[in-house]
């Protein structure tokens, strides 16, 4: 109740006329609480806040308290002030961000964001985040391109208020210092940056909650140890083709709270998970070409025995092409998800994918969600059986409720695979089918479909059209 | 939490009354504080929203609650949600900071800042019925002032 009385008397009162008014002509906008504008105008770049300015004395106000600074080189030439980009433009961005600290009152800091390419120099850059950590700064968010291997500024590491911290660098050498440092960080985000420590972790960063690494090389470095007991996310990501960087590094993650681990990149030398005895999503996505495949498989193979607690389990082509490789003809597979309850696969219709997609249904007995992505099917033999109906698969039995086949190109094996589950999967009680984008949509098809016999009454079926992601979010996707 | 549905009688400005399964109510920050602290007794009070926003606020609540809902169906109702007029856009906002929703709040401070750009200073004024107070004078001195943005 405290928290409600504090909250209203923390709300001007004015605000009440003009809830309930319906006329027009009111100013509603600029009567907002601070916090409340400081947020809407966060979405903005600081140019765009200034040039506000001038709307009221409100609005003048609110930019000189502005806590969330974001400088863009590239809008800072924007298309509605037209300035054309010529070499003095470089002196005059860095006039306007010194301009913008002598202006500003000089309040705690929310966030501060700078993208400079390479037109600055260490020093300044330097200036500035030392000027942002002493407003206490929270979030600090750094994207240039720096001449030579870029030292993080003392100041960054002792800062005591900072909590998230994103460096872009454009394949620049980052160096960590080596001492103590980071009391409060939370989430360390680095993009496009050659480490250059091995020891990510373990007493740099005490209190670190998420680690995302994308498109990061390793340089020199045989081994990337995450050891961790404050770390409950990690991403590796890479989709830019740096095979070189991750062939010759090791990756150890050993972090007892770990919840979700994606992998998204080439195959490293070697990957070691260990004590992940929280883990509840695993994405794996390698993105290597065939020949690593057996490679691949041992990996996989590796991993999976030690995330057996996961109930969220994604894995890609090229991991159940290498699992195929290690397991085929192999009835015992190492572990059994008792926990899994979402198992997302990218396959192909054809005998090595539904093999393991087989192997990992059967030793899934909880299993409640399905999701097949198929690309490319090569179909099967016709000898070849899909199940051998003398041995029990729990999951389909008891547990499986929901199916989704995406990238239904209408073949005959994916027919059967429908006509597998809908006779077999006793409990389901949805099974989507999702087109894939270039097919044409045949009503017939999910005619015959509906009409398959059915081991479940409840099920519902549906088909589906594609519909496009961003390409943002289709990167998410893969991983 | 028990595992059978609990029901939260929410008491808008009005006096109008909301029952609502508290799974869904407790997305706001404000209500499962005073849940966790065992401050409920029969009728929550939300002294800062009235019936019509707090209408708007619980369609928001439970179409983010649905089960299985795919997240392309959920940008298109976020979509469709946020194109108000600004006065019901405005009571959202402080609903979502009285409840203390921030996933709702950032939305809607998202769709201020789409009506905002690409706007000259004049056309917002004109947007938002903001009253120009300073003196020509005082006008002239911040344009000069902050010459940056204004070249």
């Amino acid at each position: 109740m405290n928290d409600l009385m504090q909250k209203s008397l923390k709300t001007p009162n004015f605000l009440a006329v003009f809830i309930n008014s319906t006329s027009e002509g009111i100013d509603r906008i600029s009567y907002l609480p601070d916090d409340i504008l400081h947020n809407i105008l966060s979405y903005l770049y600081i140019f765009d806040v200034v040039q506000l300015s001038i709307l009221s004395k409100r609005w003048n106000y609110i930019w000189r308290t502005m806590p969330y600074l974001n400088f863009d080189i590239n809008s800072f030439g924007c298309e509605r002030i037209n300035r054309p980009w010529d070499l003095g433009m470089a002196e005059k961005f860095k006039d306007f961000i010194n301009w913008v600290f002598i202006n500003q009152c000089e309040d705690t800091l929310v966030c501060f964001k700078l993208c400079c390419g390479d037109i600055f120099g260490k020093g300044a850059i330097f200036r500035w985040v030392r000027v942002v950590t002493t407003r206490n700064v929270q979030e600090l968010v750094l994207n240039f391109c720096p001449a030579e291997p870029f030292e993080l500024p003392y100041c960054v590491v002792t800062c005591e208020s900072l909590r998230v911290l994103k460096i872009r660098m454009d394949g620049s050498v980052l160096k960590l210092p080596n001492h103590f440092g980071f009391h409060q960080l939370k989430f360390l985000h680095l993009e496009e940056v050659e480490l250059s420590n091995e020891h990510l972790t373990s007493c740099l960063f005490s209190r670190l909650e998420k680690l995302i690494l994308d498109s990061c090389t390793f340089g020199t470095m045989t081994m990337l140890d995450i050891v961790s007991t404050s770390l409950v996310y990690v991403s590796l990501l890479n989709f830019v083709d740096n095979r070189v960087s991750f062939v010759n590094c090791n990756i150890k993650i050993s972090c007892p709270n770990l919840k979700v681990l994606k992998y998204g990149a080439p195959l490293a030398k070697d990957i070691i998970l260990e004590n992940l005895f929280s883990i509840e999503v695993v994405h794996l996505f390698f993105f290597d070409s065939d020949d690593v495949m057996e490679e691949i498989g041992m990996c996989v193979h590796n991993m999976i025995k030690n995330v057996v607690s996961t109930s969220t389990l994604k894995l890609c082509h090229s991991s159940i092409g290498g699992l195929y490789g290690v397991f085929h003809g192999v009835r015992n597979f190492p572990v059994t998800f008792y926990k899994l309850k979402c198992l997302k696969l990218a396959v192909a219709i054809d005998e090595s994918c539904m093999e393991v997609m087989m192997l990992l249904l059967k030793h899934s007995p909880n299993l409640e969600v399905l999701n097949l992505f198929s690309d490319e099917n090569y179909g099967w033999d016709e000898n070849w059986k899909l199940h051998d109906p003398s041995e029990s698969v729990v999951c389909l039995e008891s547990h499986l409720k929901l199916i989704q086949l995406a990238g239904f190109k209408n073949e005959e094996k994916e027919i059967e695979l429908l006509r597998f589950f809908l006779k077999n999967a006793q409990v389901l009680e949805k099974l989507i089918i999702v087109w894939e984008c270039y097919n044409d949509i045949l009503e017939e098809v999910s005619d015959e479909v509906s009409k398959f016999p059915r081991a479940s009454k409840h099920v519902v079926v549906s088909f589906l059209n594609f519909k496009p992601k961003s390409r943002s979010r289709y990167r998410d996707n893969l991983v | 939490m028990s595992s059978s549905t609990k029901f939260l009688t929410l008491k808008t400005c009005d006096d109008k009354k909301f029952v609502l399964d508290e799974a869904i109510a407790v997305r706001s920050q404000t209500i499962k504080n005073m849940v966790e602290d065992d401050c409920v007794s029969n009728v929550i009070p939300l002294p800062n929203v009235d019936s019509k926003t707090m209408t708007k606020v619980i369609e928001y609540w439970k179409k983010h609650s649905e089960e299985g809902i795919s997240k392309d169906m959920l940008m298109d109702f976020d979509k469709a949600f946020v194109k108000v007029h600004h006065s019901i856009l405005h009571a959202l906002i402080l609903a979502a900071n009285f409840l203390n929703d921030k996933e709702m709040l950032d939305m809607m401070c998202q769709e201020v800042v789409d009506r905002i750009k690409g706007k000259t200073p004049e056309e917002i004024r004109k947007e938002f019925d903001i009253k120009n107070d300073f003196t020509p004078e005082e006008e002239e001195e911040i344009r000069k002032e902050n010459a940056w943005a204004f070249e």
